[in-house]
C-alpha cells in the first residue's frame, strides 16, 4: 500500500471519472452482496417461473403440470429430456413442470399477500400515528389484541369465511388463490402497523416538521412530501421481509392440505402429496420433495437475504436481527 | 412494585374477556357447523337436537352459559366434534405432549442460541461468525416441514438412531421420542437468538464498562460472562415472551411430520371441524399464556437489570 501523497489528491479529484454501468455494477455486487446475490437468485428463480407459465399452463405440452406419460411413472432425474431433469412423480408427472408453475403461484400469492399486508399495515399505521388520540390507541388496542390471537386460527378463519363468497364470482381454482393471498394478507400486517406507527411517531417530533407547521405549510402537503418520503425506507425493507412470511405460510398451509385448491401445484403442496414416496427408504424417490424443497428454500433465503441488506443500507441503526 | 403487579394481574380477566368475545365473534360469523358432516347429510331435526343439547340454538349461550361453566367450574364444555371427549379431557391428554416437546425445545434453543450468537459477536467476521450467519440465516428461510422431514429421513431412516414409530399418545412418551421433534421445533427460535444475541452482544462489547473491565485486567472469558452476558440478554427476553407461547402450545408442522398427538394439530383441526368450545379453549388457553409470559418477561427485565422498573414506565 503506497503512502498518498498530498499532491496525489488533487490530481485525482480535478478528473472525476464518471464510472460506466458495469464498473458501478461490479461495485455494488462487491460492497452490497447480500443484497446482490439475494436479488440474483431471486431473479434467476421466479424469471424461471414466470417466462415458462405459458409452457407449463398449456394443457398438452410435455411442460404441462397436468400432463402425464404412461410408463414414465417415478423415473428418476436424466439430462437426456429436459422435462425430466427433475425426474417424474408418482403418477409420471414432470416434477419440474410441477415445480415451475408452483413457483409461480407460491411466489404470486407471496407478493399479493404481502400487498394486502403492507397497504393495511401502512394505512393502520400512518393514521395512527399521525393522528394520534383516540384513534391511536383504538387502532393499536386492536392490533394488540389481533396479536394475541393464535396466527394459525385467525388464518383458517378468513380462509373459511371468505371461501363462500369468492366462490360464487370465481372459477373455484381462481376462487382458491384469491382466498389464499387475502387470508394470509389480512393476519399479518400487524407487524408492520406497528413499526410504521412508532417511525411516524419518531418523525413526527422532529425539529422538521414542527418548521414546516411554523413556516404554515397545510396539513396535507406536510404528510405527503416530508413525512411520507421519509418512510419509504422501512417500508420497503418490511414489504421485502414480509414476501418470504407469507410465502413460508401458503407453503405451509398447503403442506397441511388446507391451502390452496388440491389439483393446482404450489412448492408446499407438492413437499406434502411426494412426501410419502420421498420419506420411504426402501424407494427412496429423492427427488420429488429435493427440487420443491430446495426451490422454496433457496427462495425464502434470497429474498430475506435481500430484506437483510436493504435494511442494512436503510436503517444501519437498527439491529439487522430484528424481525 | 407490589400494586403494579396487582394492577396488571387484575388486567388479565378483562384482557381475556375481550378476546373471549372477539374469538366468539369471529367464530359465529363464519359459516359452517360442527354437527354439518360434509360427507352424509344429517337429516334438520338431528341437527336441531344435537344443537339443542349442547345449548348451540342460541348464541348467546356463548356469551352466559359457557363463560359461566368456564368460570365456575373450570369447565370448557364438550367437544363439538370428539363428543365422547370434553375439551378439559382432550386438552390435558393432549397438552402435556407439546408442552414437553416445547420446553426442551426451548432450553435447546436458548442454550445453543445464545452460545453461538456470543461467541460469533466476539470473534466478528471470523469463521464461526459467518457459520453461525449463514446457519441462522438458513434456519429462518427453510420451512420447518423440510427440516422436521431431512431430520426424519436422516437420524431414523438412514442411521437408525432413534425409534421410528413414536405414536404413543400422553405419557407415555420417552426422551428419545421427543428429541428429535424438540430439535425439528428448536431451530426456528434458535435462530431468532443467535442473531439477537449477536447484535445486542455487539453493542455491549463495544461500551465503556467493557473496556474499563478489560484496562483493569479481567480476562476476557471473565469479562463477557460476568459483565456482557447480563446486559445483552435483554433483547433476547423479549423476543422469549411471545416465542414461548407459540412453542409450548405446539407446532402443527412438527406434530405432523413425527406423528404426535399435540395441541398443534387440535388447534388446526378445531378450526377446520368449527368445534367452537374447543377453539374458543384453545385461544383462551394461547391468549392466557401470552399474558403471563409477557408478565413474567416484564418483572424479569427487573432482576436482570436493576436499572429498569418496569413499574415506573407504565
Amino acid at each position: 500500500m503506497t503512502a498518498i501523497t498530498p499532491t496525489d489528491l488533487p490530481a485525482a479529484s480535478l478528473r472525476p471519472v464518471q464510472p460506466g454501468l458495469l464498473s458501478r455494477f461490479f461495485k455494488f455486487a462487491r460492497t452490497e452482496t447480500r443484497t446482490f446475490i439475494g436479488g440474483l437468485i431471486l431473479l434467476v428463480i421466479a424469471g424461471l417461473c414466470v417466462v415458462t407459465l405459458p409452457w407449463t399452463l398449456s394443457p398438452r405440452g410435455p411442460l404441462s403440470f397436468e400432463f402425464r406419460n404412461r410408463g414414465d411413472e417415478r423415473l428418476p432425474p436424466s439430462v437426456e429430456k429436459f422435462n425430466y431433469v427433475m425426474g417424474t412423480d408418482a403418477v409420471g408427472r414432470s416434477v419440474l413442470a410441477r415445480s415451475l408453475l408452483g413457483g409461480s403461484i407460491s411466489l404470486a400469492v407471496g407478493f399479493a399477500a404481502a400487498a394486502i399486508s403492507v397497504t393495511l399495515g401502512v394505512t393502520v399505521g400512518l393514521i395512527a400515528g399521525y393522528r394520534g388520540g383516540w384513534i391511536d390507541s383504538f387502532l393499536m388496542r386492536v392490533v394488540d389484541i389481533l396479536y394475541g390471537l393464535p396466527y394459525i386460527v385467525l388464518v383458517l378463519l378468513f380462509k373459511i369465511a371468505l371461501e363462500d363468497p369468492l366462490k360464487t364470482v370465481f372459477a373455484p381454482r381462481v376462487a382458491s388463490l384469491i382466498v389464499m393471498f387475502l387470508a394470509i394478507g389480512l393476519v399479518s400486517w400487524l407487524t408492520m402497523a406497528r413499526v410504521i406507527r412508532g417511525q411516524v411517531l419518531s418523525i413526527r417530533s422532529q425539529p422538521y416538521i414542527e418548521a414546516c407547521r411554523a413556516v404554515g405549510l397545510p396539513e396535507r402537503r406536510i404528510f405527503l412530501r416530508h413525512l411520507l418520503p421519509n418512510l419509504i425506507g422501512p417500508i420497503t425493507v418490511y414489504a421485502t421481509l414480509t414476501i418470504p412470511q407469507a410465502i413460508l405460510s401458503e407453503s405451509f398451509l398447503s403442506f397441511l392440505g388446507i391451502g390452496i385448491d388440491p389439483t393446482l401445484p404450489t412448492w408446499g403442496a407438492l413437499a406434502a402429496e411426494n412426501r410419502s414416496n420421498g420419506l420411504d427408504v426402501n424407494y427412496p424417490e429423492w427427488w420429488m420433495i429435493l427440487f420443491p424443497c430446495l426451490l422454496l428454500s433457496a427462495t425464502l433465503l434470497s429474498l430475506n437475504f435481500l430484506g437483510d441488506g436493504l435494511r442494512d443500507r436503510f436503517d444501519p441503526k437498527k439491529e439487522a436481527a430484528k424481525l | 412494585m407490589k400494586s403494579y403487579l396487582i394492577r396488571r394481574i387484575l388486567q388479565f380477566p378483562l384482557i381475556l374477556a375481550i378476546i373471549y368475545v372477539v374469538t366468539f365473534c369471529m367464530v359465529w360469523v363464519v359459516p359452517g357447523d360442527p354437527f354439518q358432516n360434509s360427507d352424509r347429510a344429517m337429516d334438520p331435526e338431528t341437527v336441531q337436537r344435537l344443537k339443542e343439547e349442547y345449548r348451540m340454538d342460541k348464541w348467546y349461550n356463548f356469551l352466559t352459559y359457557y363463560p359461566y361453566r368456564l368460570v365456575v367450574h373450570q369447565d370448557f364444555g364438550p367437544s363439538l366434534r370428539n363428543k365422547e371427549f370434553s375439551v378439559n379431557e382432550l386438552i390435558r391428554e393432549r397438552w402435556p405432549v407439546s408442552l414437553s416437546l416445547g420446553f426442551i425445545a426451548l432450553v435447546i434453543a436458548i442454550v445453543i442460541g445464545m452460545t453461538v450468537g456470543t461467541l460469533s459477536a466476539v470473534y466478528r467476521d471470523g469463521l464461526l461468525d459467518w457459520l453461525g450467519m449463514s446457519l441462522t440465516m438458513i434456519g429462518i428461510s427453510v420451512p420447518a416441514f423440510v427440516t422436521a422431514a431431512v431430520l426424519l429421513l436422516v437420524f431414523v431412516a438412514y442411521l437408525d438412531w432413534f425409534p421410528a414409530g413414536s405414536t404413543a399418545v400422553g405419557a407415555g412418551l420417552t426422551f428419545s421420542q421427543l428429541f428429535l421433534p424438540s430439535i425439528a421445533l428448536s431451530l426456528a427460535p434458535m435462530a431468532y437468538i443467535v442473531r439477537l444475541q449477536r447484535v445486542s452482544m455487539l453493542d455491549v462489547l463495544g461500551a465503556d464498562f467493557v473496556r474499563t473491565a478489560r484496562a483493569k485486567g479481567l480476562a476476557k472469558p471473565w469479562v463477557i460472562i460476568k459483565h456482557c452476558l447480563r446486559n445483552a440478554f435483554l433483547p433476547v427476553l423479549s423476543y422469549l415472551g411471545p416465542a414461548a407461547a407459540i412453542t409450548l402450545t405446539g407446532s402443527f408442522v412438527v406434530e405432523q411430520v413425527f406423528a404426535l398427538n399435540g395441541l398443534g394439530k387440535t388447534f388446526v383441526d378445531s378450526v377446520t371441524n368449527r368445534d367452537q368450545t374447543m377453539i374458543l379453549a384453545l385461544v383462551m388457553i394461547y391468549s392466557g399464556l401470552v399474558l403471563f409470559l409477557n408478565l413474567l418477561v416484564d418483572l424479569l427485565y427487573g432482576v436482570i437489570d436493576p436499572r429498569i422498573d418496569v413499574a415506573e414506565v407504565k
